[in-house]
């Protein structure tokens, strides 16, 4: 177990050293257009002292290696705009962004794994052809356009909620949740159906029954602990979307979160800071999904298995294995 | 590709075997929301081919601010914008350009991500984990992110709303297609082509891939959806397509302005999206279980 974890660790690595310069070099090649847009109010020589302060007279790796050497110590630059440290903004707006994207995570789950399993044991139905319905049309809603019309619906017409920013509490959240919560809700519902339904079929549900154990306890204990695991991988990719949806709920909203952040420096062409938070974005991503990666080997005891027994003994594991296979 | 065998065979206890596709065409037929969604992709296809031919031009877009902020009425049937264009033609009239940016998008990443997938497939061995890492490392950026970032590093241009769309999404294509190499490079068949002595890009290319199309198809037609609603989005940002061209994502962003109190202006080219990226997705669902029979629940 410590060494599957240890090994997702330092996978993790290669994949921050990546996105950061490939971020850093897309973002980079339009970084010259800053220095040209606030170029009026220099004199070349300042302009010239400018360009040698953030490296332009280097080369793009030159750049690169001074970013990295400033990442690792806490240090995204300072930003053009605001005239304060990336890393000061975007640490300001994460928690907005966290709140909204767990809001609408916890949302869908709640309400698609209930729905994914009552569909998929009511097979054929109307219950689960109306469900299905229901999440392929809230597949297929851009959120942006759910947003503006649940806020003209419950915010200008019934008043119950407002429509923007983040003052009211929790209740400032509940729209942009629902906004965020509906396309990934639509997503859970059908894996969990079609996971439920592959389970659903197998002997060992059928053998459970006929032992004579109650309904409730075959479907959760046999039925969705085995449905689990395609269930979290989706949990795991659907929170890496959440973050990157969050970029346009957020703008519906004015809520002020990592997205308007970035929206807003795109609009000034406050390129360091754009490059900041889309490098720590994809970091989160990432560390989001080492741990649904460890999630799985909590959940499948077969994972677990292959690293927690030495070297010695996985010879004979495989033997198992592949006996099953044949049984 | 199944071949028609024994058609000349007249002894009556023959049938005639069936091409894969008209199977396929078979199983499709009887996906009652599958048909649905062709259905309307049919009617949405022909409205962007022949529009020019039969919606008026001045209903676009000739400004009568006699007409502006109309609320849908007998005479507008989707009311009027600000500049008292009818929102119902409008619609109507976006549909191809929405539908191309769309199509266009896909068209992009399918050509960079299958002949990468492909190969990445079939060489195996360190070009495979080499170009898997660097997919892993490109989709660790959500895709809207690296759309948002692609677009202002190249400018805020259609074309390059379609770039960015199309280049956001390669690494679904390259899985996917790695996915279906794999598990057709084994067949027999690929190696009775290699004891022929043909070279590898031929067999990738003439034999390997052709039998991979099934999840490459279901993708192409996900994706168009998904591509219309992130181009939009990214209109909606106002990154892509800017008012007033009549695109759904524009419309949308031009009604944003004048949502409380002219909701209709954004409800409209809402649904248009919505009934379009359904319609996609209804297709590409009946697809996948008609292309493969053995997924379907």
């Amino acid at each position: 177990m410590h060494k599957y974890i240890l090994r997702r660790v330092l996978l993790l690595i290669p994949i921050i050293l990546g996105v950061s310069l490939l971020v850093f070099v897309m973002t980079d090649s339009a970084e010259g257009n800053v220095l040209q847009l606030i170029g009026d109010d220099y004199t070349p020589q300042q302009m010239a002292e400018l360009m040698h302060e953030y490296g332009y007279d280097r080369s793009v790796l030159y750049r690169y290696g001074n970013y990295m050497k400033g990442l690792v110590r806490g240090n995204l630059g300072k930003s053009f705009i605001y005239k304060r440290p990336v890393l000061e903004l975007y640490l300001q707006r994460l928690p907005a962004t966290l709140k909204l994207a767990g809001a609408s995570i916890l949302v869908a789950i709640v309400l698609s794994i209930p729905l994914g399993i009552k569909a998929a044991r009511s097979h054929g139905t109307l219950i689960d052809n109306g469900s299905m319905v229901l999440a392929l049309l809230g597949l297929s809603m851009p959120n942006y356009w759910l947003g503006l019309m649940l806020a003209v619906l419950f915010s200008q017409k019934l008043h119950w909620f407002p429509s923007g920013g983040n003052l009211a509490g929790w209740k400032s959240l509940v729209l942009p949740a629902i906004t965020l919560g509906t396309g990934l809700m639509a997503t859970m519902t059908r894996t969990t159906r079609s996971s439920m339904l592959d389970v659903i079929r197998q002997d060992y549900l059928r053998t459970a029954r006929a032992k004579g154990v109650p309904e409730k306890v075959v479907i959760r204990k046999h039925g969705l602990r085995n449905a689990l695991i395609p269930i979290i991988t989706i949990i795991g990719t659907e929170l890496g979307k959440a973050l990157g949806g969050a970029v346009v709920t957020e703008n519906v909203f004015s809520y002020p979160g990592v997205g308007r952040l970035i929206i807003e420096a795109v609009n000034q062409r406050d390129t360091i800071t754009v490059t900041g938070c889309l490098i720590m974005t994809a970091v989160l991503v990432a560390v989001i999904q080492l741990f649904v990666d460890i999630l799985y080997a909590v959940v499948d005891p077969r994972l677990r298995a292959q690293y927690t027994t030495g070297r010695r003994k996985r010879g004979k594991k495989q033997q198992i294995t592949t006996q099953g296979a044949v049984v | 590709m199944t071949k028609t065998v024994g058609a000349s065979i007249d002894t009556g206890t023959f049938t005639k075997k069936k091409s894969q596709w008209v199977e396929v065409w078979g199983r499709f037929k009887k996906n009652k929301g599958a048909m649905i969604g062709l259905f309307v992709l049919v009617i949405l296809i022909g409205i962007a081919l022949t529009e020019g031919l039969w919606i008026p031009e001045e209903k676009v877009s000739t400004i009568v601010v006699a007409d502006r902020l109309q609320h849908p009425s007998r005479a507008h049937w989707f009311g009027t914008d600000e500049m008292g264009r009818d929102i119902f033609w409008r619609t109507l009239y976006a549909t191809r350009f929405s539908l191309t940016i769309g199509f266009v998008a896909v068209v992009v990443s399918a050509v960079i991500g299958i002949p990468i997938g492909a190969v990445a497939g079939y060489v195996g061995g360190k070009v495979e984990s080499i170009v898997m890492r660097l997919t892993d490392i490109f989709s660790a950026i959500p895709t809207i992110l690296m759309a948002i970032a692609i677009v202002s590093l190249l400018g805020r241009t259609t074309f390059n709303l379609m770039l960015a769309v199309g280049i956001s999404s390669v690494p679904l294509f390259i899985r996917v297609t790695r996915a279906s190499v794999l598990t057709v490079k084994n067949e027999e068949y690929i190696e009775a082509v290699k004891a022929l002595g043909k070279s590898d890009l031929y067999i990738v290319f003439r034999h390997v891939l052709p039998n991979c199309l099934s999840p490459i198809i279901v993708q192409v037609t996900l994706r168009i959806a998904s591509a219309i609603i992130s181009s939009s989005s990214l209109s909606f940002l106002g990154l892509g397509i800017k008012p007033p061209t009549p695109e759904w994502g524009a419309l949308l962003t031009a009604g944003k302005e004048y949502i409380m109190g002219y909701s209709y202006m954004c409800l409209y080219p809402g649904l248009a999206i919505m009934i379009t990226v359904l319609a996609f997705n209804l297709v590409g669902d009946g697809l996948r279980d008609s292309l493969d029979p053995k997924l379907k629940h």
